[in-house]
């Protein structure tokens, strides 16, 4: 019984901190899933044209359902840095009001409920600004009997055009473009104008989640109170449902909204949906089979689909989605580009970039990894959009094929004048090739097999590639500090039906510690040039050009490789129809007003 | 007694701030609380990073946030702001779980004290007989039980039995910490009191035959059984009550050692408890929820080795503490 109690507490200390490094571990992993396409008991495949209409059903009024997310819900308004988080926004989606709704396609298609037809663009000439006029449906209201008007339209304008610090928002893409939101009509036309000679292309991705602004006056200015919605679940509701009373538990892992009778469109066909947080994804299919919950929404994994298979009375369906790996090279390494302001297009530092990328047998990563539980898992050949938005084609695989071509790789080498190719790779100044360093995210087992993968394929180059975990995978990127860095990293970007504002960033020219998305620091300025155009170039046609043009630049500069789609899943009782994946940003819940209990 | 009592909380002081400090710099310098904010797309200017990390403190060295942060919960007893979100109060998130957690912990240690007392005891008297190597046997399975995989069964196996039975076995906890009537309760509380119990049963189990063993062959036992006392008054009198003591000390250290234990039991059947609260601090870099975490479970730690050692001296008249 003399147990040293400063001996137990550093042990506490101790088992915590290694408890913590474990669960940092598992937590990486979750987000590490891997793709497919598919559906369950009656497996189909469905293609981008036909997810749209995928369990389509007559469905009965009435009825309860839980659906799952995978976070207790913290925070209340979408458009905050923390709100804007997918799980939470599959509870808002039925609330607070979209002026497009992404389809599962990845069309965008007007709400019919609250507008009143499209909206009227005209674009921008000479000194005339780009202008949008909205037309609010006269019946749109939120739920207390406040109509939803141009206050509203205005006070997103306000809280996310970036001129308040103050305000926290997720993004500002296209609010800090305009010049000003006005209403007229008692309140039902909107028109928006934007700042002379910034024209945006992407129009369409404004005006998602639409708050009560007249609630929002309630509680102090614009800051204070775009703060005070994103603490409180909403009051008011101008969607098919609302949070019913008393509905958030305490620990905020069980959300319930009921229909909202004040809803000025087509009425919901359930009454009730519930949100149950489950935070542990192998946790769900037990849930689902156990009839705790109605539907899951998981990151798919093998054993987790295997496991979903076996649940009698689930339709399940796995669908390419929007996110996707890729393996990118920091052209701040004096090998792959230097420093700022490096020359990154000298034929021997190209060589060497191309070269890697076409040695590497992506499709046989695949085949070792995603495609175990999907059948239709591919490669990825354009970084711009993925198959099945508009202007999708393969600007990548002539230059750098799906399986590999390490003879091609070698010659390439050799033609520009590296020695040691095979064995100890010597660049044409008689210098080393240094090793590099290829770094994933932590306990994300399919990033560390594609990192494992890469390193044996540029052996056989004669280049050694140390492969290292990362715990802190934003400070790697931008480098934060000594211990975080890299050559060559392995992650994902998640695309957006809005292609042409969210590629920007990521490609375009950028000063040294000020990366924005670019953070290989990779230059080309007609990738500029492309890149920009398609931000105001109101031509789909151009914009689809201007982004493949830059696409097929960045494969011929070697800067990224994309490997592939990481899938979505979908599974949910075989008794729901319309119940079905949206691989977008706004997830399954789009359409929560269709849900219903097959008749 | 009362002197060494305070002696001991003062002396649990500079531990419990130097293992906060640990893991402080532990987490701190290992995760990036706004690298996720950060690595959005688009990602966030300068400017709002800038705006976050003053808001929670980490414009500041490291030195100087763990000053801040100690000071605001010495003076303020305020655990500080949360990365996850507007909402997330760390105090109230404790305050709350603290009963979930126990309530979850409870059932079970009564379940696994009351199996391994009677277990412990009858392994000892029959020493070496069939039914002790069955009970080792039984005994040392769910010792070497990974909970994790364990738990997963009993759900499925739940879930097999509510669709046969009609049953309502629960394989995830009460959101909000409600539990409905008497029937959903039991329902909640079934799988991950098993779990948690059986695993403490196995250990005490042990234990008490052991202390038991210790006791039977001690001379004072010799003695009674040599006043004619009857073999039941012998057991239950002299020997039971003898054996308890250090079974009852031991006990109490694990009681501290499972509240913070339950992280994996929690995470399994979804209670959003202390465990839940301390994972998800994890997954977000939420320096401030996982040094609130810790802060708890160091304290229950200090605070159970303090009741065991005051019961031990309560309980065993040859201890006294000075």
């Amino acid at each position: 019984m003399s147990v040293s109690r400063r001996t137990l507490a550093l042990q506490t200390g101790a088992i915590a901190a290694a408890v913590a490094l474990a669960a940092a571990a598992c937590g990486s992993s979750s987000s590490s899933g891997n793709a497919s396409s598919g559906s369950s008991g009656n497996v189909q495949g469905s293609s981008t044209a036909g997810r749209n209409t995928v369990n389509t059903a007559t469905v009965k009024q009435g009825g309860n359902i839980t659906w799952t997310i995978e976070k207790t819900v913290q925070d209340w308004n979408p458009l905050t840095s923390n709100g804007n988080t997918f799980d939470y926004a599959q509870v808002t989606n039925g609330i607070y009001p979209d002026v497009y709704v992404p389809q599962p396609d990845y069309s965008l298609v007007l709400n019919t409920d609250l507008m009143a037809g499209e909206p009227v663009v005209t674009n921008a000439s000479g000194s005339t600004p780009q202008t949008i006029v909205y037309k609010i449906q006269p019946n749109a209201k939120w739920s207390d009997g406040t109509p939803v008007s141009a206050d509203d339209f205005i006070y997103l304008w306000q809280a996310q055009n970036g001129t308040n610090p103050n305000v926290d928002v997720a993004s500002t893409t296209g609010y800090s473009q305009i010049a000003s939101v006005v209403g007229s009509d008692n309140g039902k036309t909107v028109t928006v104008t934007f700042k002379p000679n910034e024209p945006f292309s992407d129009w369409k991705s404004l005006f998602t989640s639409i708050l009560p602004a007249h609630i929002a006056k309630q509680h102090g200015d614009v800051a204070a109170s775009f703060t005070w919605l994103d603490a409180n679940p909403p009051t008011v509701s101008a969607g098919p449902f609302e949070i019913a009373p008393g509905g958030v538990s305490a620990d905020k892992s069980l959300i319930k909204t009921v229909r909202n009778p004040q809803y000025y469109g087509k009425a919901a066909n359930l009454d009730e949906v519930d949100f149950r947080a489950i935070t542990d994804s192998t946790q769900e299919p037990t849930a689902l089979a156990n009839g705790e919950v109605d539907g899951i929404y998981p990151q798919p994994q093998l054993d987790l689909v295997n496991r979903v298979k076996s649940i009698n009375g689930v339709d399940y369906h796995i669908n390419q989605g929007l996110v996707w790996e890729h393996i990118d090279l920091n052209l701040r390494n004096s090998a792959f580009g230097g420093p700022a302001n490096a020359d990154q297009t000298q034929p021997a530092k190209v060589a060497l970039r191309q070269a890697m990328f076409t040695a590497f047998d992506r499709q046989g990563l695949v085949n070792r990894t995603v495609k175990q539980f999907d059948n239709q898992a591919a490669v990825l050949n354009n970084r711009m959009v993925v198959p099945g938005q508009p202007g999708y084609q393969d600007n990548v695989s002539a230059m750098y094929p799906d399986s590999g071509d390490l003879a091609k790789a070698k010659q390439i080498l050799t033609s520009a004048g590296y020695t040691g190719v095979g064995t100890a790779l010597v660049d044409p100044s008689g210098k080393p090739v240094p090793a590099f360093l290829m770094r994933y995210t932590v306990g994300n087992a399919i990033r560390q097999d594609t990192c494992n993968l890469f390193a044996q394929t540029m052996k056989q180059l004669g280049i050694t590639v140390n492969v290292e975990s990362t715990d802190a995978l934003g400070k790697t990127l931008t480098q934060s500090d000594a211990q975080h860095h890299y050559d060559i990293i392995v992650f994902a970007w998640v695309d957006t039906p809005f292609p042409n504002s969210a590629n920007q960033p990521i490609y375009t020219t950028t000063t040294q510690g000020n990366p924005q998305s670019n953070y290989g620091y990779y230059s080309n300025a007609n990738v500029d040039k492309w890149l920009a155009d398609a931000t105001i170039n109101p031509d789909q046609a151009a914009r689809e050009q201007d982004l493949n043009q830059a696409d097929a630049q960045v494969t011929k500069d070697a800067y990224t490789l994309p490997l592939y789609q990481k899938p979505t899943m979908i599974a949910y009782k075989n008794t729901l129809g319309n119940v079905r994946d949206n691989p977008t940003q706004i997830g399954p819940t789009y359409n929560i007003q269709q849900w219903g209990l097959k008749s | 007694m009362l002197a060494f009592t305070i002696r001991r909380i003062l002396v649990s002081i500079p531990i419990l701030i130097l293992s906060t400090f640990l893991v402080f710099l532990l987490v701190a310098w290992g995760a990036d609380p706004l690298g996720d904010f950060k690595s959005k797309n688009p990602p966030p200017s300068a400017s709002e990073v800038a705006a976050r990390e003053h808001a929670l403190g980490l414009d500041h060295g490291l030195l100087v946030q763990y000053w801040n942060w100690i000071r605001n919960l010495v003076v303020h007893g305020n655990f500080g702001p949360s990365v996850q979100g507007a909402a997330f109060d760390i105090n109230a998130e404790l305050g709350r779980r603290v009963w979930v957690t126990f309530r979850l912990v409870i059932c079970a240690i009564i379940i696994a004290l009351i199996l391994a007392v009677i277990v412990g005891v009858i392994t000892a008297v029959k020493q070496y007989s069939v039914t002790d190597y069955v009970a080792t046997l039984i005994g040392f399975f769910f010792l070497s039980l990974p909970v994790f995989w364990f738990a997963i069964l009993l759900k499925i196996w739940a879930t097999d039995i509510n669709n046969a039975t009609g049953t309502n076995i629960k394989t995830l906890g009460p959101p909000g910490g409600e539990w409905g009537g008497i029937g959903s309760w039991a329902g909640y509380l079934v799988l991950p009191t098993i779990t948690l119990a059986l695993v403490s049963y196995a250990t005490w189990a042990r234990f008490q035959r052991a202390s038991m063993l210790d006791v039977l062959n001690s001379d004072y036992m010799r003695l009674a059984r040599a006043k004619g006392l009857t073999p039941r008054r012998v057991m239950v009198r002299h020997g039971l009550r003898t054996a308890l003591i250090p079974m009852t000390t031991q006990v109490t250290l694990d009681v501290a050692a499972i509240m913070g234990g339950t992280v994996i039991t929690e995470q399994i059947f979804q209670w959003q408890g202390l465990g839940t609260m301390f994972l998800n601090g994890i997954r977000t870099q939420d320096t401030n929820a996982v040094l609130a975490w810790l802060l708890i479970a160091a304290a229950l730690v200090i605070v159970f080795n303090l009741i065991a050692d005051i019961l031990y001296a309560v309980l065993d008249p040859r201890i006294r503490l000075a």
